[in-house]
């Protein structure tokens, strides 16, 4: 799969819900075939914060000043993992391109 | 938070609140105090709180595509019950968890139904006022309603009236019912459905529902009227103000006592100061709660309990009606509940709301990890245990012709509760056999046998005994025959002398069958 730009957009799946329960944020696949709890996905609280993002208006260098702002984080660091954690829910379905997203 | 109550085991305590569906709660609870005692419940709950979510979350997503199915065929639907207070009054929808989902079909009854299937949809099991479908996907069901309750009619549905009032939805689901309307068929479910019997979290919702929609309580009366449901508001709203101090507001309680039947506020008064008769698994009773809820409407209660809108083939016509329900009749009666033509019939955990087949006590204590709901009593049976223990007497037509000459085929009985007065030897009596209810006589119980022994009993023209059974078996014994004023039921000689030849026959027959595999 070609690594994601920090200027495409993403959107968070409709097949995917996320869900912060007590000290965790999870994202949970809800498609027609059952839970599975082996694809959820458990979110610590940078993580989280990208994903609540991530609604296909907002680029990925603006999720990253967003992350950057909030987090004690340098700018490298962020977009480094910001790339890695989209890279995991491209895999798994459940962050989708922006439509006229150039990715 | 109390203190950890002396004895009990912290898996007792994890199974207890998962079984009354506030597992998550309860470890919502947990987190925010943390009381030293709760170390060893954290891990587990977050175990039954991740698997919750992820459950509740895919049993919402199947009725938000249920609608949708439904909303393609042009039938408009709403969500009902534990997948609309989900999304509504719980912070998390891991906070209710429900062990299906289940949707109103507004209109065009059989057209949703053709959509379900065309769509793969397998019924599993039906009900008067729902059928229920398992998706072919995840296997989670959904029960399809066209009426909120059992007994279609009784409290009528205004379609339109629903649909208008209705709101868009925050989550996954489409639209909401307005929250008057929730709260009324959350009252019509607890007390016309389950007889005011209900899991922890299912009462909880009654005070979610009062804590967190913004309630017009004009219109809560107008609707409660127009689906003359004003008696299981009632009767719900003053049991959850006892269960988990509901905050029923001060303005709704005259309108609330007005519309309590005196049967019914004789029924429950006594038992909220001891609330947890209101909490499953105790056993609801369900046909005393319906009796008295439809104070001056029973013989409509009886008519739409019986006359179904259709029979199990489809048929509509008055006739066939009339016809399944002299069977259905028959059936309640005799416990033997139909399985839908050609279908095998539904595990038992799998339905809640249909009460078919029976549900065994037992599986409250469910291994999927989903909250035990109080079931729907078998009607048939429930009908007779309350009416047994409501009355003093119960009439019962016989069928057969096993108990010659004692009793005729055709003899109409009357029947007495085995715990207003509990049976002798020589009794005909009323038991729960393997094969269904039968009237036969006992001949082997008390006064002749300790407690806890089994007893037996024997159809007077049969050969053999029947299994043992143990006391809590047998329902009922016969007091009377009605037209034959000089009979006499009870016989005990004939009792004794029918036993002494059913354990000569079985040595005969014992030795017949040494005999035979020694000449074999």
């Amino acid at each position: 799969m070609k690594r994601p730009a920090l200027e495409s957009r993403f959107a968070r799946s409709e097949r995917m819900v996320g869900r912060r329960i007590g000290d965790a944020y999870v994202i949970v696949p809800i498609d027609g075939h059952g839970a599975d709890l082996d694809t959820v996905l458990n979110l610590n609280r940078v993580a989280a914060f990208v994903w609540e993002q991530l609604d296909g208006e907002r680029s990925g260098a603006g999720v990253v000043d967003a992350v950057v702002s909030r987090f004690d984080v340098d700018r490298a660091q962020a977009a480094a993992d910001y790339l890695e954690l989209l890279g995991t829910l491209l895999e798994l379905g459940a962050v989708v391109p922006s439509r006229g997203s150039a990715r | 938070m109390p203190p950890f109550l002396e004895g009990l085991a912290a898996a007792d305590l994890v199974k207890t609140a998962r079984d009354q569906g506030v597992a998550c709660l309860l470890l919502g609870a947990l987190e925010t105090e943390r009381p030293a005692w709760a170390a060893p419940l954290l891990e587990p709950l977050a175990a039954e709180r991740r698997a919750t979510l992820v459950r509740s979350l895919g049993q919402i997503a199947l009725c938000a595509r249920v609608q949708g199915l439904l909303e393609a065929q042009g039938i408009r639907s709403l969500p009902l019950k534990g997948a609309v207070l989900a999304e509504t009054v719980y912070d998390a929808e891991s906070d209710r968890a429900m062990s299906d989902v289940d949707v109103l079909a507004l209109e065009r009854w059989p057209d949703a139904i053709a959509a379900l299937v065309a769509a793969g949809f397998a019924e599993i099991a039906r009900g008067d006022h729902a059928w229920a479908f398992r998706d072919p996907g995840s296997g989670a069901v959904v029960e399809l309603h066209r009426s909120v309750v059992s007994a279609p009619g009784l409290f009528p549905m205004d379609a339109e009236g629903l649909w208008k009032r209705s709101r868009p939805g925050r989550g996954q689901l489409r639209r909401y019912p307005s929250s008057e309307d929730l709260l009324v068929q959350l009252a019509l479910h607890a007390a016309f459905q389950h007889g005011l019997v209900l899991s922890l979290v299912q009462w909880l919702d009654f005070r979610r529902v009062l804590e967190r929609e913004a309630l017009d309580l004009e219109r809560l009366q107008a609707l409660s009227a127009r689906s003359r449901a004003d008696a299981p508001v009632a009767a719900a709203l003053a049991v959850a103000e006892a269960v988990v101090a509901a905050p029923v507001p001060d303005a709704l309680r005259p309108w609330l006592a007005a519309s309590l039947p005196r049967g019914m506020r004789r029924f429950i008064e006594p038992r909220l100061g001891e609330p947890l008769a209101f909490v499953a698994s105790e056993p609801p009773s369900l046909a005393r709660v319906r009796w008295e809820l439809l104070a001056g409407r029973r013989a409509e209660l009886v008519w739409r309990t019986l006359v179904l809108p259709e029979t199990p083939e489809g048929e509509t016509r008055f006739v066939s009606r009339m016809a399944a329900a002299g069977r259905r009749a028959v059936r309640l009666l005799r416990r033997q509940p139909p399985a839908p033509p050609g279908q095998p019939r539904t595990p038992a955990t799998e339905v809640h709301d249909l009460g078919e087949p029976p549900v065994a006590p037992s599986s409250l204590a469910r291994t999927d990890g989903a909250p035990a709901v109080p079931p729907e009593v078998p009607f048939a049976e429930a009908l007779l245990r309350d009416c047994l223990s409501a009355f003093p007497q119960v009439r019962l037509t016989v069928s057969g012709r096993c108990m010659e000459p004692a009793l005729a085929h055709g003899d109409k009985v009357r029947l007495v509760g085995a715990s207003r007065r509990p049976p002798r030897v020589g009794d005909v009596v009323l038991a729960r056999q393997t094969d269904g209810l039968r009237l036969h006589r006992l001949v082997w119980g008390p006064p002749l046998v300790p407690p806890g022994w089994p007893w037996r009993t024997k159809a007077d023209r049969g050969l053999l005994l029947d299994p043992p059974l143990a006391a809590e078996d047998v329902l009922a014994w016969v007091e009377t025959i009605e037209g034959r004023p000089r009979a006499r039921p009870r016989r005990t000689a004939q009792a004794l002398v029918s036993l002494a030849f059913a354990l000569a026959a079985r040595i005969r027959l014992g030795r017949r069958a040494t005999e035979a595999e020694a000449t074999r």
